[in-house]
């Protein structure tokens, strides 16, 4: 149906965005190409807006496709700047963003997710900050200009331990506290959090897990000062990082219409419920090859792969993304984290580890199902991409590997069977 | 279609001299941390009875669609206009790693400065009209630079690629 389409509308300006139009123009569309942006910056990777913050890499290096908007130009595509969407009427294939209609033929939500601040009294607070956007990016770098003393990361995420790293780099005490137990509750096994949090500790930070932030109160005279729940202690600190996790920004969508949950749920197409209307990156529910349930993946080559998928649809090809599986790598403070796939609801796992490396591989009924890796990055996307290739075959990765070819059995004995 | 290197695996002996060749070509000091941009694989096959030894030189394959190009976060990893050749803005690079879990050959590895250092086909050898120097030295010719596409009959039949990919001949796998 979308091989008629002559207005294709993207949703947002970031990766999956960019990779939409290309995915247009390279599919043979020819028609106009508007997209709805939610600020006037160009498209950037969030992901390095923590690095922007500690120093590691200048301003324009925050914009993978260039400090301009020609990633969008390339593809002769009219980007509004600043006009976030308002309200899709997906079926009658009508957007209003900036209090304007705009008709298309076909769209693609691609709007992203916006940090998740926790609705407690001082979360606005001078010295509080969220760290996903450029401007969190400016706020923490300007701030660290004022060479604070303190910090507490509230958040035992990829993105908290990156901020932990920066102030502990700059000398500053600093705080890690998390509603969670452990850190990185989501992509580490206990044990392999406990690894972790040794080192951290060893390097002088302070890790409160399980502990809820209840307020923030600023000082009189300078600095803040955070009260947690249930709990008659508090930290004085001088700036407070809130890295609690994201949320889609989907504040437009009619669910309704659009079935949604976290994020707007697509197929391999990338397509929601509504034909001609696509939806790719971090407000997407693609599917997760290993549980064969529809989830966001907030990954920046998932939402790029997403994107070009959705993009070259819109055009009338007819292009499949199967979908991934968690994986994250972490480098920090010295060391690296990885995890892959399923690292909680195996049923056996072996673990090793040496002089400065932990390894632990997760089994489901004698099935590979995930790893853990600390300071054993070597034969990790071998793993991964072993794993995702079975998935898609729908094979098991046995545990002797009798499913992979010689030379991945190879590669992956260094981690199987060392 | 671009040249690359290709490995004929029935003619690969492991002797290493590729190795030799990248480390000097590189100017790369294991001791130092720096390992070269190819390494040897020794597979074995039916350990159990008659086994199968085969040897592999691998490094860097410059993927059509590098997975690694895809996830990097900064777009430090692109494809040379002219070599062809997947390779590296070290400026750009911010040493986050996230190329060691793209590749599914294990191929990254990262410098004292934590930059990805990785095989560049010799780009600068190749513009200058010569082999990359793993293929110049390779004794059995196992290692070549060639166009892909006028490999693709043997490849589909003998080549490291297809051994990877499990297209080898129902000979070879088990």
């Amino acid at each position: 149906m979308s091989a008629v389409a002559k207005k294709a509308c993207i949703i947002g300006n970031g990766g999956a965005a960019v990779e939409a139009c290309r995915g247009l123009r390279e599919s043979g569309f020819d028609g106009d190409i508007d997209v709805f942006a939610l600020g006037s910056l160009p498209p950037y990777n969030p992901m390095l807006t923590s690095y922007y913050a500690a120093g590691k890499i200048p301003y324009a290096h925050m914009f993978p496709y260039g400090a301009s908007d020609t990633a969008f130009g390339k593809y002769r595509a009219r980007v509004h700047r600043d006009s976030p969407a308002e309200r899709l009427f997906a079926r009658e294939r009508r957007l209003v963003a900036a209090g304007e209609e705009f008709l298309f033929d076909t769209c693609c939500i691609a709007s992203g997710a916006s940090p998740i601040v926790p609705p407690i009294p001082g979360a606005t607070l001078p010295g509080v900050h969220a760290m996903r956007t450029v401007e969190d990016a400016v706020a923490v770098r300007e701030a660290m200009d004022r060479k604070p003393r303190s910090a507490l990361v509230v958040g035992a995420s990829m993105v908290g331990i990156k901020l932990v790293e920066l102030f502990w780099k700059a000398g500053m005490e600093v705080t890690l506290a998390d509603l969670a137990e452990r850190i990185f509750p989501l992509a580490a096994h206990p044990d392999c959090s406990r690894v972790i949090e040794d080192r951290l500790v060893d390097k002088g930070i302070d890790l409160r897990f399980g502990c809820a932030l209840e307020r923030v109160d600023a000082v009189p005279g300078g600095g803040l000062l955070a009260s947690f729940k249930d709990s008659t202690h508090q930290i004085a600190v001088d700036i407070v990082i809130l890295a609690i996790g994201v949320r889609a920004n989907l504040g437009f969508v009619n669910r309704d219409e659009l079935e949604a949950r976290q994020g707007v749920l697509v197929d391999p197409h990338m397509q929601t419920n509504v034909p001609g209307v696509y939806a790719a990156g971090d407000c997407a529910q693609g599917m997760n090859l290993l549980t064969g349930e529809q989830q966001i993946i907030g990954l920046w080559a998932n939402a790029r792969n997403q994107g070009f998928t959705a993009g070259c649809n819109m055009a009338g090809a007819s292009r499949e993304y199967a979908g991934e599986i968690l994986h994250n790598i972490t480098h920090f403070m010295g060391m690296d984290f990885v995890g892959i796939g399923d690292v909680g609801t195996g049923n056996s796992s072996t673990t090793e580890q040496g002089d400065g490396w932990f390894r632990k591989v997760f089994y489901r009924d004698g099935q590979v199902v995930g790893a853990n890796f600390v300071d054993s990055y070597t034969e990790a996307g071998v793993f991964k991409n072993a794993l995702v290739k079975q998935a898609l075959r729908g094979q098991a990765l046995d545990k002797g590997g009798t499913t992979l070819t010689p030379l991945q059995n190879h590669l992956l004995q260094a981690i199987l069977k060392r | 279609m671009p040249k690359t290197i290709i490995l004929n695996l029935d003619k690969c002996v492991g002797c290493g001299a590729c190795v030799v060749a990248c480390q000097d070509q590189n100017d790369l000091y294991p001791e130092q941390g720096l390992p070269a941009l190819r390494r040897i694989y020794q597979i074995e096959e039916n350990r159990a009875d008659d086994g199968d030894i085969t040897y592999a030189s691998a490094g860097c394959r410059h993927c059509e669609d590098s997975p690694c190009f895809v996830g990097c976060p900064t777009g430090a990893i692109y494809r040379d206009d002219v070599t062809h050749a997947v390779r590296i803005d070290r400026d750009r690079c911010i040493g986050c790693h996230s190329c060691a879990l793209a590749c599914p050959f294990g191929v990254p590895r990262y410098d004292a400065d934590d930059h990805l250092y990785k095989c560049d086909l010799c780009s600068d050898r190749v513009q200058a009209g010569l082999e990359p120097a793993c293929v110049r030295v390779c004794p059995f010719e196992a290692l070549r630079y060639e166009d892909a596409n006028d490999v693709q009959v043997d490849k589909e039949r003998n080549y490291l690629g297809t051994l990877v990919n499990g297209t080898r001949g129902a000979r070879d796998i088990r």
